[in-house]
């Protein structure tokens, strides 16, 4: 087993084509290679970094870290999304995971990383955790409102009509009565490096909207046969901004979307979503970190930043939208 | 402790008979995933916390042995 270690800036054609081919082979999508291209460039540090693990020359596993500026405590340090974690099935084994990753830590740490975060899937999550590459947070939390029900169950369309009053009451007495105290988070993300960049991954088409006082993100797509608008991430975040964001939402995008979706975490109620309990939610997001520098965090901070409320997080951090 | 060893290596891989002969090498369902459970059920029977180079060890009914030999 071989490993190298490089940033997106030096890898070759060659490279990139066997990345991106290995993706399609490990986790069943589409994907080319000016995809990969938007996911790694698109950043601060106009790179990402990679390990490829080969086998008798031939490229069998992949990780990747897509670097971002992040606050800690006030502090401006270098963060990681930990993605792309691939291996191809026939070459599955502890041995080469811990090597993978093995690598992997080694390069994160030599590019001055402070910390990593990620949210697996359930293939490499057990791993991640048992293996102590990664710690958990806490799953991400589900927030929605169902515009039309009959969007995700058919049968109950006649209901739509309903889900789509009460889903208008909801916001709209959300936004009477919410709070507009802004959170503060003891990690956070740069905000004006992260959204110059971050918008232009993925398929690159998300809409950024501003309505009385509330700037946010959101972006309607396909997911797994639903119309769904997933409202990315609010800037500034206050009950208020999100129960506002959700009435631009409705009163925008009202045509083009059955379900509105948030995933993350809100410290605070009354933000015109309706919380879906962990057991019912469609997928769980484990939200994992992994400190490289622990003298970042004061004594007080070490249990505290496996506190969910220390992190402004949600899935602006992570590469699934 | 092979006995139970051997039991726990039947349940997790849900095989029809386990022998001292079973190994990644001779058993396809011995995959990454298996082994992790594998090394769940080795902590909570015998009491150990396996650091993750012994989980990697966890390859066969010998090396598991020789894993456990020297934990307990």
């Amino acid at each position: 087993m071989e490993f190298v270690a490089k940033k997106t800036v030096e890898l070759t054609d060659k490279e990139l084509h066997e990345i991106t081919a290995l993706f399609v082979e490990v986790f069943e999508k589409e994907r080319d290679v000016e995809f990969s291209k938007r996911q790694y460039l698109n950043n601060p540090f106009g790179t990402s970094y990679h390990v490829m693990m080969y086998e008798d020359g031939v490229l069998v596993g992949h990780v990747a870290g897509i670097p971002q500026w992040y606050f800690v405590n006030g502090k401006k340090v270098k963060g990681l999304n930990n993605i792309d974690l691939m291996i191809s099935k026939k070459c599955r084994g502890i041995a080469g995971f811990m090597g993978l990753m093995k690598a992997a830590y080694n390069l994160y740490a030599q590019e001055d990383v402070k910390f990593l975060l990620s949210m697996p899937n359930m293939n490499s999550y057990p791993l991640l955790k048992k293996l102590k590459y990664m710690e958990d947070v806490s799953p991400l939390t589900t927030y929605l409102l169902p515009y039309r029900v009959g969007g995700v169950k058919p049968f109950l369309s006649f209901a739509n009509i309903f889900s789509k009053m009460f889903c208008r009451l909801w916001v709209n007495v959300s936004c009477l009565f919410a709070s507009k105290h802004i959170v503060t988070f003891r990690v956070h993300k740069d905000i004006d490096s992260f959204n110059k960049h971050r918008y232009k991954r993925f398929d690159g088409v998300y809409k950024h909207a501003e309505y009385k006082g509330s700037e946010f993100v959101y972006k309607i797509m396909d997911y797994e046969g639903i119309k769904a608008a997933f409202l990315v991430d609010v800037f500034s975040k206050c009950s208020k901004n999100f129960a506002l964001a959700a009435k631009y939402i409705l009163k925008n995008e009202s045509e083009n979307f059955d379900v509105l979706l948030y995933v993350g975490n809100l410290p605070f109620g009354n933000n015109g979503f309706v919380k879906v309990p962990h057991k019912f939610e469609p997928k769980q997001f484990n939200f994992v970190v992994h400190i490289f520098d622990q003298a970042l965090f004061g004594e007080e901070d070490k249990r505290a930043i496996f506190d969910i409320n220390s992190w402004d997080i949600n899935l602006s951090d992570d590469d699934v939208l | 402790m092979e006995q139970k060893v051997l039991d726990i290596l039947k349940d997790v891989m849900d095989l029809e008979s386990v022998d001292n002969s079973l190994s990644q090498s001779t058993c396809d369902k011995w995959d990454s995933m298996a082994q992790l459970s594998i090394s769940v059920e080795l902590e909570s029977e015998f009491g150990v916390t396996l650091e993750p180079e012994e989980i990697a060890q966890l390859t066969s009914f010998e090396s598991i042995v020789k894993v456990l030999n020297n934990k307990l």
